[in-house]
């Protein structure tokens, strides 16, 4: 190699080395450990070959596909809710409204919280002896009796989802407001000539332009849905039963609860072939998208 | 005339009524948090809740603030996340700069890089927690911060790539022309025009850091746990310190809500920029 490019190569070595040896070693080694058994609080045993058994177990695990279907259900959830409420957010906001500037760094915080302390909030504040909600439905005339937000099955699921909605739906208007931002004056100028309906032109111009950023905006909250684990974590670890137990809370516990390092390797493997599929569909979906455009 | 500027500012108001809703929903949850760290504990469980207390108390941050690991998580979180943005944005400048002018590793190498921002961070912290474990490197300062780096090396990359692609190469050009070397002309040149960007990076850098949970609940200690780990310990206490918790929640919260306001310029900046691409 030529000294220049050594030299091209060195800038770029330092960023990249870091996430080779943080990131991808690790996950090599995740992948090796997953044929092991390694009960960390049995030292006596040791690391021990076991082939494929962690996978057949795997395969089997009930608890596994049900945290799975959780992460999926979450997902779905969550970015529906975030892109509806997003894009209504975004198209008031783009229109005239009396102090925009305030909405707009009002809307900013949840998103930019710490996830712990956005679990934090969200548990107070539906805590069943603690939730202020009960009187304000009372006083509207709601017949639900909010102490079952976190303790049904069903109910706690969608606590959760209500949760990362409100912390990423302002992320999602964000991005569709620049999107909207960008659509040319003149355009609404000749339906409006043409005596296009508001509602109209919402479904004939409006959507099918900002579609494309919707797509990637989705796609992108979608891969951080499948990952979330601290906002779960601290607002319902799970619960109650295992209503709530997303992939990611799942492989946590096995890891550092049953300290079990050799199934955790496995469901980690598993979960990233799940997310590598998942991705990959998403992803030919955005492609495809894109061309029929 | 006078009908359609009715119509208009009608129109207004109920956009901005519509808001007023939403403003509701999004300080809700943060206001009650707040009445709840200046509530006594008797208003705290007070049936039917109590949103205003009569005479708020600060009792609870006092108690936070004499809690033995309150300076210390404080100081890790400053200390962990402003090493970490340093860290990661200037190696993150110096691969985004090659990766944009001189073409190094063409397409393939920035989507790679892409893919590793999709690995779920759950699925890493299980090898990393034992290689921690076996060379007795947990709680340590250089673990957690080598591990924040690398998270968000791959983001920064990306977003400081969009800021050097909207930069002409003629400047630099002409600047070596007149006899700078490259380093000089990027430092001279390209540094001063791409600072706002770098800064908007360097802001959300320092956000994720502070904000993440799961790498340092699991890689740090007593020495070196950072406020969202404090936090998450009074939650698991058995329930009754939710004025601790509460109190907690603020304080670990109010320097990046303060950033938020004051910068919320550069950050919606960095945050389109970086995913529109």
């Amino acid at each position: 190699m030529s000294s220049k490019a050594l030299k091209k190569w060195g800038v770029v070595l330092p960023g990249v080395l870091i996430i080779v040896i943080v990131l991808l070693i690790p996950i090599g080694a995740a992948l090796g450990l997953s044929f092991f058994s390694y009960p960390l609080q049995r030292p006596d045993l040791g690391i021990r070959f076991t082939g494929l058994d962690n996978f057949i177990k795997l395969l089997s695990d009930r608890s596994f596909t049900n945290s799975l279907g959780k992460s999926m259900l979450f997902t779905l959830g969550a970015v529906a809710g975030e892109l509806v409420l997003g894009m209504i957010l975004a198209l008031l906001l783009n229109g005239r409204v009396w102090g925009k500037a305030i909405f707009k760094v009002a809307f900013m915080i949840p998103m930019m919280m710490v996830p712990v302390v956005v679990g934090v909030s969200w548990r107070l504040f539906l805590l069943p002896d603690f939730t202020p909600l009960g009187p304000i439905f009372d006083r509207l005339g709601i017949p639900f009796d909010p102490s079952r937000l976190l303790t049904e099955p069903g109910w706690a699921m969608f606590s959760v989802i209500l949760a990362d909605v409100w912390q990423w739906t302002p992320f999602v208007m964000l991005l569709l407001l620049a999107n909207l931002q960008g659509i040319s004056h003149e355009i609404y100028e000749a339906s409006q000539m043409d005596g296009a309906s508001k509602w109209r032109e919402f479904w004939r111009i409006t959507l099918p332009l900002v579609l494309p950023g919707m797509l990637s905006v989705g796609i992108l909250r979608a891969m951080d849905a499948m990952r979330t684990f601290d906002l779960v974590y601290i607002l319902t670890s799970g619960g109650p039963g295992t209503a709530t137990e997303l992939v990611s809370i799942y492989n946590y516990k096995i890891a550092f609860s049953r300290y079990d390092m050799g199934y955790a390797s496995a469901v980690s493997t598993g979960v990233m072939i799940v997310v590598g599929i998942v991705i990959f569909a998403l992803l030919s979906l955005a492609n495809r998208g894109g061309k029929t455009r | 005339m006078k009908a359609k500027a009715i119509r208009r500012n009608l129109g207004t108001g109920l956009r901005t009524a519509v808001l007023c809703l939403f403003l509701v929903f999004f300080t809700l949850p943060i206001l009650w948090v707040f009445l709840t760290s200046i509530k006594r504990p008797v208003d705290q469980m007070a049936i039917p809740p109590v949103w205003f207390p009569e005479n708020p108390v600060f009792d609870a941050y006092l108690e936070l603030f004499r809690h033995p690991d309150f300076v210390t998580s404080l100081l890790n979180s400053l200390l962990i996340a402003g090493t970490a943005t340093l860290i990661t944005v200037l190696f993150g400048a110096l691969a985004a700069y090659g990766i944009e002018r001189f073409r190094v590793g063409g397409t393939l190498l920035p989507n790679l890089l892409l893919l590793t921002r999709m690995i779920p961070p759950v699925v890493v912290i299980v090898p990393i927690f034992l290689m921690a474990f076996r060379t007795q490197m947990l709680d340590t300062y250089f673990l957690i911060i080598a591990a924040y780096s690398a998270l968000n090396m791959a983001l920064v990359i990306w977003l400081l790539r969009s800021f050097f692609a909207s930069l002409p190469a003629d400047m630099e050009e002409a600047a070596m022309i007149d006899g700078c070397s490259r380093l000089h002309a990027f430092w001279r040149i390209v540094l001063p025009v791409v600072m706002p960007g770098i800064a908007a990076t360097a802001l959300i850098c320092f956000i994720f850091c502070w904000n993440e949970f799961l790498f340092a609940v699991t890689l740090t200690g007593q020495e070196t746990k950072t406020m969202p780990v404090l936090t998450s310990t009074f939650v698991s206490q058995k329930g009754l310190d939710r004025g601790l918790m509460s109190a907690s929640g603020v304080v670990s919260s109010l320097p990046i809500v303060l950033l938020t306001v004051f910068f919320q310029r550069y950050l919606v900046n960095g945050l389109t920029q970086g995913s529109l691409k």
